[in-house]
């Protein structure tokens, strides 16, 4: 327990003193409040063949897809926080301990693989339910509806905290702007193009779009594929430590 | 402690006697050690055993393998061939590489509290190490704004933070000015005699011979020679009027430090 609470004081701090997370999180939160509060939302539309990740022009032209929630601008710009600043500032946090070479002291000093991410996924997991909270309150999410949207925006956020740390910690830490790209842009470049959201709806960010786009509806299914995300990604941590990458 | 038989020699006449003595354990074992990165061998057929409470430097120039050696003794490289034997565990080694383990954006007694943490050690402590590196005072600064003796001297500090059986120090007097310099051998002394084991490399040769009980000069990853200094000065003509490391090296290797 000493050495997960040790880990969490340091990435905490980490955090604060390196502030790129919450300078994203801050960035994201004023393009949401300029776009809700200066631009108007989207039509309903209604069309059997869309999908509620890709509305089609026609359909947005004749308004005909009505089981189509509309894209919030809360949702996209939360996605852009949970796919893009959260897997960055997590491998951002394990490189630095690698060149450091504090992952090979932590080693050394009997830090098992599962404190380091224990401390370092809770440290980033309280700072992002305060930066959450307040996305939550400008896309004027109350009540129950808060909890939701709670409950999936940091489920989304524990996978990309856990995927930070897995690129982090892989011989490839380069991938890590490749995958907060996607990740972080995708969903909203899918509204656009009907291939990648096809593609992009097993993607734990996309699943977080679509659920925050409707609250009301079952959210099972987003769970779901966020949880199986977060599984694969866990393997692949736990693949990793018996290779010998983790020290 | 162990306890051996040994030969006592008096005057010119051998008595050869088995005597119990106190003598102290053989911490570090290594014996035949070999690696090759790819086809360039860089250490080849290495021997040498560090005693506790003993202070031993590895002497070379840069790339004749010192800091292989290293990584093989804390586990971070597998040697090709050869035996390693530490006989403590890597928790309880304190090691310095440089100014590594140090996070530019904390500062100092943040750097240390992190490992006060992990070995369970009351905050006091990082404050007391801090002080005894001389960086009292810089205790709030942040690791970007030290130089680079300051950040060696916080790297030392991280290293003895946990009072280790085993110090392992890659040059820890490289970059300090000779007064620092001079300090911080004292503080290795102090640590030997309070019974931690050292293990050191550098450069500097009349370091090795001022605070070293045993040194190995090591050369393109073989040991030439090994044994207290003043008796490798002694045997290989380099007393004169001060005692020349610098000039046993070049005697054995050609090569000047």
């Amino acid at each position: 327990m000493k050495n997960t609470k040790a880990i969490f004081f340091k990435q905490f701090q980490s955090l604060l003193r390196n502030p790129g997370m919450i300078v994203q999180a801050i960035l994201f939160l004023v393009l949401v409040i300029i776009m809700t509060f200066l631009i108007g939302g989207y039509e309903d539309t209604d069309c059997e063949s869309c999908i509620p990740a890709y509305v089609c022009t026609p359909c947005l032209e004749g308004n005909t897809y009505t089981s189509a929630a509309d894209p919030s601008l809360t949702g996209l710009f939360t996605v852009m926080f949970v796919g893009f600043a959260l897997v960055g500032s997590a491998s951002a946090l394990v490189i630095e301990d690698k060149t450091t070479q504090n992952l090979r002291f932590m080693a050394m000093a009997d830090v098992k693989p599962w404190q380091y991410l224990v401390g370092t996924v809770v440290s980033m997991a309280i700072l992002s339910v305060g930066i959450l909270a307040l996305y939550a309150l400008v896309g004027r999410y109350l009540g129950v509806q808060m909890i939701w949207f709670m409950a999936i925006t940091m489920s989304g956020a524990i996978v990309s905290i856990l995927l930070g740390l897995v690129v982090g910690l892989s011989k490839a830490p380069g991938l890590t702007t490749l995958l907060s790209l996607v990740l972080g842009l995708g969903p909203m470049l899918s509204g656009f193009n009907e291939a990648l959201a096809r593609v992009l709806r097993f993607t734990f960010t996309q699943q977080v779009n679509l659920a925050v786009s409707d609250l009301s509806a079952d959210l099972s299914t987003n769970f779901m594929i966020i949880g199986a995300n977060g599984a694969v990604i866990l393997l692949l941590f736990v693949w990793m430590h018996r290779k010998g990458v983790l020290g | 402690m162990c306890i051996q038989a040994v030969e006592i020699k008096v005057d010119c006449v051998k008595i050869e006697c088995v005597t119990l003595i106190w003598r102290r354990c053989v911490l570090i074992k290594v014996q035949n050690l070999v690696k090759h990165y790819g086809d360039n061998p860089v250490l080849s057929d290495v021997t040498f055993e560090i005693a506790s409470q003993e202070i031993f430097a590895l002497l070379g120039p840069s790339g004749a393998g010192k800091t292989t050696i290293i990584n093989i003794l804390t586990q971070q490289l597998q040697p090709d061939s050869g035996e390693v034997e530490v006989a403590v565990t890597p928790r309880q080694v304190g090691l310095m590489l440089d100014a590594g383990g140090l996070y530019p954006h904390l500062n100092c007694l943040e750097n240390l509290n992190l490992y006060a943490r992990i070995y369970g050690l009351p905050i006091s402590r990082s404050l007391e190490v801090l002080q005894s590196v001389g960086l009292e005072a810089s205790a709030n600064k942040v690791v970007s704004e030290l130089s680079r003796g300051m950040g060696q001297r916080l790297a030392l500090a991280r290293a003895i933070l946990y009072s280790p059986k085993l110090l392992i120090l890659d040059e820890p007097t490289s970059a300090l000015d000779p007064g620092t310099a001079r300090g911080i051998c004292k503080l290795l002394q102090q640590l030997r005699d309070d019974g931690a084991t050292i293990f050191l490399t550098t450069h500097n040769m009349d370091e090795a011979l001022k605070l070293c009980d045993r040194v190995a000069l090591l050369h393109k990853g073989e040991i030439v020679v090994q044994g207290a200094p003043v008796d490798l000065c002694e045997q290989h003509n380099a007393l004169r009027t001060v005692p020349d490391l610098e000039a046993v090296f070049l005697q054995l290797t050609g090569v000047e430090l």
